[in-house]
């Protein structure tokens, strides 16, 4: 790749040679310098010397080396290469503009997949109705990992489809905000199959309920642009997650969310084809899946994300329907009745036939404003942005990415400046909030499996239900 | 991005030993069982109308799973059924177990295409002197034979996942050799950027460097090596990467076709000139010895042909060859090679 445009490669090359030659030019003047002065003692000593040195003796030429507080975006690898080697850089550059080395690309290797013995089981963390996970320590290293165990007992057609594309989703959508598939490892048993993953500490769920105070809005800008930035890099690879919510995101000590649980996740195409409409758990769920779109995309993450973005700031999930239908009216409060100017496509949707709402002044547009009095306009816009009823005007993670709503003060919080919580699962299986699991028929006015297994006609008479609970937290 | 470029590639060691071969299969044998399951899987998945991706993924995992385990120990037809049916699900084209095992029954029995003509006289009528079964056997899975057929299926299935690591990822070169066809500029002499169209935009129209039927020649022609590289014995789908073969397919298409590509236009995708050679070599060289009908340049007919028995004996006949490939047949042909 990037050979499209060969000018610019060779203008990269020979910027990037100019300065590996002053490069070498400095890395001689020090190499003088340094050996008239007296040895340091610690070698970081030294170098803090040198960068003062270096820092006095140039005025001619600008310092091609800084620390690296100071952020220079032209200093790209060059200046990465450390002093006193700037002579090879040189010759590496020259060779660049004259002959084109092709690129080479990594091919991981075909290898089985190693014993499940190969780590030590801990604790358990929790059962969910297509596996149960739990904490282990990986024998040889020491680390600490999570290992889901997929039920494959109750299979009759062999490997299912659908843990085929969560590890083949998860082994493409590599990202630091992207929960790390370390391996798929194996018992004695064929029906023996675990994902080991990075154990992360907490979820998101449990610590919004958990927290005394709501994450402050510096803080919420940066957890949006890494849950952004991971669901760009999913939905660029044709992969929609398909069941994004705050349970689903798992979130470490040092600042980090990780979107976990691709058991829903597929490859999409373009054109996209009909698709089960039975996904994303309820509260999360996009108006175009609750009014039986069988053709979607991208957009329904999209509209979890908006969700997300909304429980983040009011600690409590946005839209708790108690039904499909209890969630779209709780939809159409909030974002207002759909119109015809506001999302065409709608009136062709199979079940909006059967929904009449008054359309008035008072119930079109939405009321985001009064809902969230303290968000700034640039949030409102992002907010309403991201929960568009009509799927075609709702934004995508790449522009919502450039929102000017992350712009504005308060910036964004440094990842390392976050505060660390205790961890739930980290010794004692994690709390369980009222309802269990996602046992099948336990809880299906908030979980789309339920909804795969063909038993839609559960959701009706679902009203009586306790709201609120029912949430299960998973760590994978 | 970069990732449909980094597909699990075999490592030269793991090419050096196979484990069919220390297991007691001679190399002949092994290449000639790689290739009957190639035709036989291809032949599936063309009955079964499952696109050709499904049909290459397919083949691609039994490469890649005969890699690290032996035929002797995991037989072609289960593999082969095996291959089929988890590659339809990994392309999102699921089939049932019970369609793919009726459809290679049908291609083992005497009324397939595959089968050894001088031999479909003798097995259909009366009973096979080759096996001890009654003779409608051979036409129809038996309820009994399907219960144990799909268990084996899927206990392969499971088996094959686990060699593989489950890293099932398989990148086919088609998708970027038509993208590599259309940047060259060769697809289209207008602007129009999809093919499908050129045909009836072009009628008429002055032709720039080709001519609307050629355009649909070329692309069909780079498919047809792409594919015909699936069966290759140097098995280059486990050794390079799908751009290579992409960029392989198109150099040789264009020639035959006549048509002038730019100065070492591979180098921009990233193919050096070893490489291309390399490929062109294994291209030309064909799918096995004496066949040379099936290198897609048309010179040479008659012979190359080959007959697929599930139990019975390796014969070589007019040029072409019979290849049983039940376990029992394979051991024995593997001996009296070993003897020989």
């Amino acid at each position: 790749m990037g050979r499209w445009d060969t000018t610019t490669a060779e203008d990269a090359a020979e910027a990037a040679r100019r300065k590996a030659e002053k490069e070498a030019k400095k890395a001689q003047k020090l190499e003088r310098q340094r050996k008239a002065e007296e040895e340091a003692a610690a070698a970081a000593r030294r170098r803090q010397d040198e960068d003062h040195a270096r820092s006095l003796s140039v005025s001619d030429e600008p310092p091609s080396k800084r620390r690296k507080v100071s952020t220079e975006p032209d200093d790209g690898a060059a200046t990465s290469t450390p002093t006193g080697k700037g002579s090879t850089a040189v010759n590496g550059g020259e060779k660049d503009t004259t002959e084109t080395r092709p690129l080479r690309f990594p091919a991981p290797q075909i290898k089985p997949s190693n014993s499940v013995d190969d780590y030590e089981p801990l604790n358990r963390i929790e059962e969910g109705s297509y596996g149960v996970v739990s904490r282990a320590r990986h024998i040889a290293t020491g680390e600490i990992v999570a290992l889901k165990k997929l039920k494959l007992e109750a299979e009759t057609d062999g490997f299912p489809i659908t843990s085929l594309r969560e590890i083949q989703t998860l082994m493409a959508a590599r990202h630091p905000n992207v929960v790390n598939l370390r391996e798929v490892v194996v018992g004695e048993q064929l029906n023996q199959v675990y994902i080991v993953m990075d154990f992360i500490e907490h979820d998101l769920k449990t610590l919004l309920d958990d927290m005394p105070e709501p994450f402050l809005q510096s803080e919420i800008k940066t957890l949006m642009i890494q849950l952004l930035s991971a669901t760009a890099t999913i939905h660029s690879n044709w992969i929609m997650h398909r069941d994004l919510k705050t349970s689903n995101l798992l979130m470490n000590n040092r600042g980090q969310i990780k979107v976990a649980d691709f058991g829903l996740a597929r490859y999409f195409g373009d054109p996209c084809l009909p698709l089960t409409q039975l996904v994303v758990t309820l509260w999360y769920r996009s108006p175009e899946l609750l009014l039986g779109a069988q053709k979607y995309g991208t957009a329904i993450d999209i509209w979890s994300i908006g969700c997300i973005f909304a429980e983040l700031i009011l600690k409590e999930p946005l839209f708790q329907g108690k039904s499909e239908i209890d969630q779209l009216s709780k939809i159409f409060e909030l974002m207002g009745v759909p119109t015809d100017e506001e999302w065409p496509a709608w009136r062709r949707l199979p079940n909006s036939k059967s929904l009449r709402f008054p359309r008035t002044k008072q119930t079109t547009g939405h009321l985001l404003r009064s809902k969230f009095p303290l968000l700034t306009t640039n949030g409102v816009s992002l907010l309403s942005g991201l929960l568009s009823l009509d799927p075609a005007k709702r934004i995508t993670a790449e522009d919502a990415l450039k929102h000017p709503y992350f712009k504005d003060d308060p910036k964004p919080k440094s990842e390392a400046m976050f505060p660390t919580f205790p961890s739930k699962a980290g010794q004692e299986k994690r709390r369980r909030l009222s309802p269990s699991a996602p046992i099948r028929g336990d809880a299906p006015q908030l979980f789309g499996e339920v909804g795969l297994a063909g038993r839609s006609g559960l959701f009706a008479g679902m009203e009586d239900e306790e709201v609120g609970g029912g949430f299960s937290l998973k760590v994978h | 991005m970069v990732s449909i470029f980094s597909a699990p590639l075999a490592t030269p060691a793991q090419l050096s030993s196979s484990p069919s071969q220390q297991s007691g299969i001679p190399e002949p044998l092994e290449q000639k069982l790689n290739l009957v399951a190639c035709r036989l899987i291809q032949a599936a998945g063309i009955l079964m109308e499952l696109p050709q991706p499904t049909i290459s993924t397919a083949i691609i995992l039994l490469q890649r799973f005969y890699l690290l385990a032996p035929i002797s120990t995991s037989p072609l037809l289960p593999t082969s059924l095996a291959s089929l049916y988890l590659s339809s699900k990994l392309t999102e084209h699921p089939q049932k177990p019970r369609d793919i095992i009726n459809i290679f029954k049908y291609l083992l029995s005497p009324a397939s295409p595959l089968h050894p003509p001088h031999l479909r006289h003798a097995s259909a009528a009366g009973p096979s002197k080759l096996r001890n079964t009654s003779n409608k056997n051979l036409y129809y899975v038996s309820e009994g034979d399907y219960t144990a057929l799909r268990s084996l299926l899927l206990a392969t299935e499971a088996r094959i996942l686990r060699t593989l690591g489950f890293n099932t990822t398989v990148h086919l070169p088609y998708t970027l050799a038509f993208n590599y066809l259309q940047s060259l500029g060769v697809l289209s002499s207008s602007r129009s950027d999809d093919p499908s169209n050129s045909n009836a935009q072009k009628e008429g129209e002055e032709g720039g460097l080709y001519t609307p039927l050629q355009h649909d020649k070329l692309v069909s022609t780079t498919f047809a090596y792409l594919t015909d590289l699936l069966a290759s014995p140097s098995r280059v789908y486990l050794t390079h990467h799908p751009h290579e073969i992409a960029v392989a397919g198109i150099y040789i298409a264009a020639r035959d076709h006549g048509v002038k590509l730019p100065m070492q236009w591979w180098e921009v995708w990233d193919v050096d000139r070893e490489t291309l050679g390399f490929l062109m070599v294994v291209i030309r060289a064909g799918t096995y010895n004496g066949d040379t009908s099936s290198d897609g340049n048309g010179n040479g007919n008659g012979g190359g042909k080959i007959w697929i028995v599930e139990e019975g004996a390796f014969e070589d006949i007019d040029g072409g060859m019979v290849v049983a490939i039940g376990r029992e047949s394979v051991e024995k042909e593997a001996e009296k090679l070993r003897n020989s």
